[in-house]
């Protein structure tokens, strides 16, 4: 449940002031049975065993990373969920291809991408002017772009939580605020500052987070 | 360091359609002269990335759960995400899931051992308890209904009387001043509320709320657990809801899945002031809370609000036997004021209508065009037995398919579902339209299907209709009366596709347009079992009172 159900903006800042404030850490509980990357080929190997269930493992192993480098490509949440199942999907039906060994999460990436551009060319022309900007952003940063998602593995991604929760409380209130559907200007007038501050502020936030993930909390 | 002003362009315009081409071109351009800014540019947009896969609700990711023989991404609590979302929402910090996992077995037998210890002291003569808050003293007297399982003080504060971790408690109210309480009923029910809290206890089954939050998670087999207050009531819950009642009397009820009926207990019939312009956002599914949402934000009011969470993460991961509703035609927003998939596929000119009103409908043209509403659908979604549920209002009294599901499959038209407002000559000046259902194996499901059910509709006028499968039988209601039952077809059919609006059939083929609806549905709800006559006539039932009188929210908000 967002915030806007119910407090909005009020809500957020109250949030924020908490301590235990949490940026849905539900995706990342203890788990026990976490794979390693050396342990995906054991994995992989019961999946095509007939321990279907096995690969669940892979999707919890990977997951992340993956809807990750899909959100970055494909900005509307949904369907960006919609393509990372669908990757996983095409993974399981084709894992017997999989060739033991070799990165298993830069094999995902590489069936991501051919869903990604299916996906891009079936939405067409009925993208706004909005989403093809963001694709047009996206296009001419996708270099640097895998680069900078080479370097996220699962655990930094993880981090990041942590990493959130470290953030001084005007900044995690702009990280929420840019997750939820707050408007910037009600923001600004919220905190008594302007719309311009509250981008610094965001892109103030994102370095941040980009250091504390590269190091252990 | 300061930022490069056009990295901040570039987050200021990234999420805005109403940004300038000039901007966007100014970036555009930037990028491609600039690697240094490329590079800054994707760093921004890895952190967003990562933060919004991060923050998305958990997928429960169907498709795959099927492919994978139904276990589906090993967790082994997938309820997480519903309650994380449910304490965020609530201003709580959510409840350690795993942790309480781990209690049951020490619940379980905390309970066994205090069940028989008040046994035991009841055989002689002794009263286990000795607090003298009305809950301790309650239990003292009464019969066991639950037993805390977690009580949180602040520190330098002191535990609420006769509260203690592994306390008995029996019938009676329940005051939280700080901190947090989690109980469990003896039938296996978990409550978990927040201070401040004013609610009672009133048995193993049943919890009245007079102020607070409070979740409930109901576990199997505990069906009929009710939590209510002044202005609504939920019951028979499948698994876990969220109740929330403000100290200025407005409420707000959060099912989440599971099987629920929400019946607004006199809605009308006490006012105060509520936050009812942050409510608007939400699909408003109940008569009661489309009052909620007729009404301005200074006019007092109170109501009740029952919500799927956000659609369509939180909707697509309810379990069989839950209920889908769909949000598109509750909301009265545009698509584009939510992030989410619209639920519901417009599909041709097929628009909502009375935005304005806060609680729009789904218009349909009724013309030649391919105008339709397509619900998100699974192929086992009327396999079995189903209730179908929706609003309709015709402006015209010509022959139209109101609700049509087949396979999506030429080579295989096994079995095709159709709701039908046939046009009666003899209805009068004014007009109507037979209300009919049918569902069977043909090839041409409109001409020749035995169909149930002659009850008129008015033009005009928004009615309640509700389909049902149970068993071997189908039934169809108008207005929350039954008017029409005929026995159901052996087979089981996985139809592929829903729409609203038309028949299913590809647009192309000729003829089919003619049977476009012209006129308004709202509130399509699909429920994987079928409802009983009484739940059907009290889902009917607000409304349509509401609907005869003058003010009604019907007339107010469509």
């Amino acid at each position: 449940m967002k915030a806007r159900s119910h407090g909005g903006i009020g809500e957020i800042r109250d949030d924020a002031r908490k301590s235990n404030w949490d940026v849905r850490t539900k995706g990342f509980p203890a788990h026990s049975g976490r794979v390693t990357p050396s342990e995906t080929d054991q994995v992989i190997a019961a999946v095509l065993a007939g321990r279907t269930h096995e690969f669940a493992k892979l999707v919890r192993e990977y997951g992340l990373s993956l809807r990750a480098f899909v959100h970055s490509r494909i900005h509307h949440s949904q369907d960006a969920e919609d393509v990372a199942q669908e990757t996983f999907v095409s993974a399981f039906k084709s894992l017997s291809d999989f060739e033991t060994g070799r990165d298993f999460g830069a094999w995902l990436t590489g069936i991501a991408r051919h869903r990604i551009l299916e996906h891009l060319r079936a939405r067409g022309r009925r993208i706004g002017a909005m989403e093809r900007f963001q694709s047009e952003v996206t296009g001419r940063v996708e270099s640097e772009l895998s680069a900078c998602q080479a370097a996220q593995s699962n655990e930094r991604l993880e981090r990041l939580l942590g990493c959130i929760e470290r953030l001084p409380a005007r900044l995690k209130l702009v990280v929420r605020a840019h997750l939820s559907t707050v408007k910037i200007p009600r923001l600004a007038e919220e905190m008594g500052t302007t719309a311009g501050a509250i981008y610094n502020l965001q892109w103030r936030a994102n370095r941040i987070l980009r250091d504390c993930m590269e190091k252990p909390l | 360091m300061n930022p490069d002003p056009d990295l901040i362009l570039l987050l200021q315009i990234w999420n805005d359609p109403d940004a300038t081409e000039e901007s966007r071109a100014q970036i555009l351009r930037r990028l491609n002269a600039d690697a240094a800014f490329r590079a800054e540019a994707a760093e921004q947009l890895a952190i967003i990335a990562a933060l919004r896969a991060a923050q998305a609700p958990e997928p429960r990711w169907l498709e795959l759960h099927d492919l994978l023989g139904g276990r589906g991404p090993e967790r082994g609590s997938d309820e997480d995400s519903f309650e994380d979302s449910v304490m965020a929402s609530i201003g709580s910090a959510p409840i350690a899931r795993q942790r309480i996992q781990w209690m049951w077995p020490a619940i379980a037998a905390l309970l066994i051992l205090t069940l028989g210890t008040i046994w035991w002291m009841g055989v002689f003569g002794e009263n286990p308890h000795s607090g003298k808050s009305l809950s301790s003293a309650n239990s003292a007297g009464g019969i066991p209904v639950a037993s805390v399982i977690e009580l949180v003080v602040p520190a330098g504060a002191s535990a609420p009387p006769g509260l203690a971790n592994g306390r008995i408690l029996a019938a009676g109210p329940l005051e939280l001043k700080s901190g947090s309480l989690s109980i469990q009923t003896v039938r296996g029910v978990t409550i978990s509320m927040k201070a401040p809290l004013r609610a009672r206890l009133v048995s193993e089954n049943e919890i009245e709320v007079f102020e607070g939050n409070l979740l409930a998670r109901i576990p199997q087999g505990c069906e009929d657990f009710r939590m209510h207050g002044p202005s609504f009531q939920i019951q028979d819950l499948g698994s876990e809801a969220v109740a929330a009642r403000g100290s200025l009397g407005t409420n707000a009820v959060r099912v989440f899945e599971g099987r629920t009926d929400l019946n607004a207990a006199e809605p009308s019939r006490a006012h105060s002031n509520g936050p009812l312009a942050e409510t608007s956002g939400d699909p408003k599914p109940t008569p009661d809370s489309e009052r909620a949402n007729n009404v301005s934000a200074d006019e007092p009011s109170q109501f009740s609000q029952l919500v799927i969470g956000d659609y369509p993460q939180q909707v697509r991961s309810l379990k069989p036997s839950c209920f889908w509703r769909f949000q598109q035609m509750n909301s009265g927003k545009s698509s584009s004021d939510r992030p989410e998939v619209p639920p519901m596929e417009v599909i041709g000119e097929a628009t909502l209508a009375n935005q304005a009103a806060g609680n729009s409908a789904g218009a349909l043209s009724g013309g030649d065009r391919v105008d339709a509403f397509r619900p998100y659908f699974r192929p086992d979604m009327l396999s079995n037995d189903f209730t179908i549920l929706l609003w309709a209002q015709a402006h015209s009294s010509k022959d139209a398919v109101l609700l049509s599901a087949t396979r999506n499959d030429d080579r295989a038209k096994d079995y095709s579902f159709l709701l039908l407002a046939t046009a009666d000559p003899r209805a009068g000046a004014d007009g109507g339209l037979r209300l009919q259902m049918g569902l069977d194996r043909l090839q041409d499901p409109a001409s020749s299907m035995p169909l149930i059910g002659s009850q008129l509709m008015k033009p005009g006028k928004w009615h309640h209709i509700a389909a049902v499968r149970d068993r071997d039988m189908l039934r169809l209601y108008l207005d929350g009366h039954e008017i029409g039952h005929g026995r159901a077809p052996e087979g089981r059919p996985a139809f592929t596709r829903m729409l609203v609006g038309r028949l299913n059939t590809l647009p192309s083929k000729s003829g089919t347009e003619a049977r476009a609806f012209d006129g308004c549905v709202d509130e399509l709800a699909v429920f994987e079992r079928a409802l009983s006559p009484a739940q059907i006539s009290n889902l009917a039932k607000g409304a349509h009172e509401q609907a005869s009188g003058s003010s009604s929210p019907q007339d107010k908000g469509r």
